[in-house]
């Protein structure tokens, strides 16, 4: 039998059209669910001025919620995934009243090292809390969405599908929360001028607390929906936190479109990265990314110049 | 150095000297760790309880250090003595780039470049594997061999830590102190001051960067082995634990946070396993929720009469963190 080398040629470049589509799509959904933290953060960031080290561990307490709701209460996954989001609100409702609080009311010199000290201790006590309670182990909820689509010959996993999907929501529905509400101008207005959101009637405190609530759901959902392809373990929070502040360094503060774009360039590069240049520097790329933008760049993609110094 | 910090120095240099005569050998060994934490405690609160540069990557320096004095010794035959300066000046010189680069950013990008810096460390550290050993390391000679190896290391370490303590001490007193702590309080007083802010910055991060790459160096060295656990954000984790356990910017707080922390792990380690991190992350949370000066302000609440010239400057707890 003779093959025609040309066809051979052909069918190949179709099967790495397809790879490089479902590495696309991969890419797309796991950007999205940093796209997810990284605009969680930089809500935090831009109404509190201060930086959360347990960013991350939001998402690694939302995975467990959903595990734990799954497997021991028999819940359905969609009524799973909204306990994550309302158990991971009310913890980080918790941190800003125990923890964060004492920025605004005892008056600390410098609340930008009191906030990076005080949440990198929480990260090392959630994680280790988790690691005492939970095991060391790899946990994996069960598949949200058990079967597979299949679209012009790529085949898509439910799961991705659902998470993709659902962050996309989020995001968009953040979006014009923040754009259309009362409370979404409020939080704007604090990002701009604390000062004067103040004047204006606004309750510093209170929309402190909410804000913080909602960006810790926001990491929390991203980390439940991303369970069951990604699994979850007391440590796997790191990464998502090294991710959601490459997201806010390369969309800039309080930007949304900016963080959506971020998210999704990092999780594309870093899937074509690890598959096209090596994957063992696949971590490095998007940090490089990172101190470019901090340094040459710092407002982000979409940010203005920012007034008076930066944070 | 004031006269009651002579005396407690002093203290320090005979308790040292005693101490390996009378504990067991395995004490000796958690003591020479604690030298190694402190130096990288003590410079580490150069860089951010002196000069308020948050740097969460220090622990990239003492990799940088050890690295390169132990990839001297093994491949070019230098001694381990040897091994150790040219460490200290490799993590001092890269300390002094990477200086001049956060010149750049303050405060929180600050804090996001040099964490960047470290990972982007760790990550080059495992993939060269022809070169470093990969993600296990190698093995490289020892500072002494033969019965009382551990000994000879031991003094070493004691050596190693009181000229750093020596160093951090001078400048806590000196002129140089002064501006860092201004640049650290309020850089655009100081500068208005006719600081030169940039200098100091860079002079600041540099110092401290260089006496961490001793640490790595001394580390890789008694040990005979390294790896790239020695630059992980855990050790970071520890190191600023033990600062702000101590007492941020304060001189004897980095010394008293790291023997706490080490001694007591040590002693936790042998009755609840591997508690000791979460027992210390619930400590440092309410330290800096309560007493933000550390164990140094606690003992100055105890003892107010020794408050003078205790640690020169008293830590505000305001400000020192």
């Amino acid at each position: 039998m003779c093959v025609d080398p040309r066809r051979a040629r052909d069918r190949d470049n179709g099967k790495v059209g397809i790879v490089l589509a479902e590495l696309i799509i991969r890419g797309l959904v796991i950007g999205l669910i940093y796209a997810l933290m990284g605009i969680g953060l930089a809500l935090l960031t831009g109404l509190m001025r201060i930086v959360n080290f347990a960013h991350g561990e939001f998402y690694m307490i939302g995975g467990y919620t959903v595990y734990y709701a799954i497997s021991l209460f028999g819940m359905p996954f969609y009524v799973a995934l909204l306990v994550a989001m309302a158990v991971t609100f009310a913890i980080g409702v918790v941190m800003e009243r125990l923890l964060l609080s004492p920025i605004r009311k005892e008056e600390v010199e410098n609340p930008m090292d009191y906030a990076l000290i005080m949440t990198f201790a929480l990260l090392l006590f959630l994680r280790k809390l988790a690691t005492i309670i939970f095991g060391p182990f790899y946990r994996k909820p069960p598949d949200y969405i058990p079967f597979d689509f299949h679209v012009f010959g790529i085949t898509l996993s439910g799961n991705m599908v659902l998470s993709g999907a659902a962050s996309a929501f989020l995001v968009l529905a953040l979006s014009i929360f923040i754009r259309k509400t009362w409370r979404g101008r409020a939080w704007r207005a604090i990002t701009q001028s604390k000062n004067g959101a103040k004047i204006n009637g606004v309750n510093i405190s209170r929309e402190s607390w909410i804000s913080t609530g909602v960006a810790c759901a926001l990491a929390g959902i991203g980390g439940a929906l991303i369970a069951p392809i990604f699994l979850v373990s007391p440590d796997c929070g790191g990464g998502p936190l090294v991710k959601s502040y490459e997201v806010l360094a390369i969309g800039g503060m309080g930007s949304i479109a900016g963080g959506f774009v971020g998210g999704i360039m990092l999780g594309l590069t870093e899937t074509l990265g690890a598959f096209y240049i090596s994957s063992a520097y696949k971590d490095a790329i998007g940090f490089i990314m990172m101190v470019f933008f901090l340094l040459f760049r710092p407002q982000g993609l979409f940010g203005k110049k920012q007034h008076g110094g930066s944070a | 150095m004031k006269k009651n910090e002579k005396l407690l120095f002093i203290g320090i240099i005979v308790t040292g000297a005693i101490l390996p005569w009378i504990v067991s050998s395995e004490w000796r060994m958690v003591l020479t760790i604690f030298f190694y934490y402190a130096i990288l405690s003590i410079s580490w609160n150069i860089v951010f309880g002196y000069a308020g540069l948050f740097s969460y990557g220090h622990v990239a320096f003492p990799a940088i250090g050890g690295y390169v004095s132990a990839i001297l010794a093994t491949r070019m035959g230098l001694s381990p003595f040897g091994g150790l300066l040219m460490g200290g000046i490799a993590a001092g010189i890269i300390g002094l780039l990477i200086g001049l680069l956060l010149l750049r950013v303050r405060g929180f990008y600050l804090c996001l470049i040099t964490w960047a810096f470290a990972e982007v460390l760790n990550v080059i550290i495992k993939a060269e594997e022809s070169l470093t050993g990969g993600t296990g390391g190698f093995v490289t000679q020892s500072f002494f061999n033969g019965p009382s190896a551990d000994l000879y290391g031991y003094f070493l370490g004691l050596f190693l830590m009181l000229s750093v303590f020596v160093v951090s001490a001078t400048i806590f007193h000196s002129r140089a102190g002064l501006y860092l702590f201004s640049i650290r309080d309020d850089i655009d007083a100081a500068e208005s001051m006719g600081i030169n802010t940039r200098l100091w910055k860079v002079l600041g991060f540099a110092i401290g960067s260089l006496l961490a790459g001793f640490a790595g160096a001394f580390y890789a060295h008694y040990f005979g082995l390294i790896d790239p656990t020695i630059g992980g954000l855990d050790e970071m984790g520890k190191v600023c634990l033990m600062v702000i356990i101590g007492g941020v910017g304060s001189l004897f707080g980095p010394l008293l946070g790291a023997l706490f922390v080490v001694v007591a792990s040590e002693i936790i380690r042998s009755w609840v396993g591997n508690l000791s991190m979460f027992i210390f992350a619930a400590i440092m949370i309410l330290t800096v929720r309560f007493v933000r000066g550390g164990f140094i302000q606690i003992l100055q609440a105890l003892a107010p009469n020794f408050k003078k010239g205790y640690s020169g400057m008293t830590p505000d707890p305001k400000k020192s963190v």
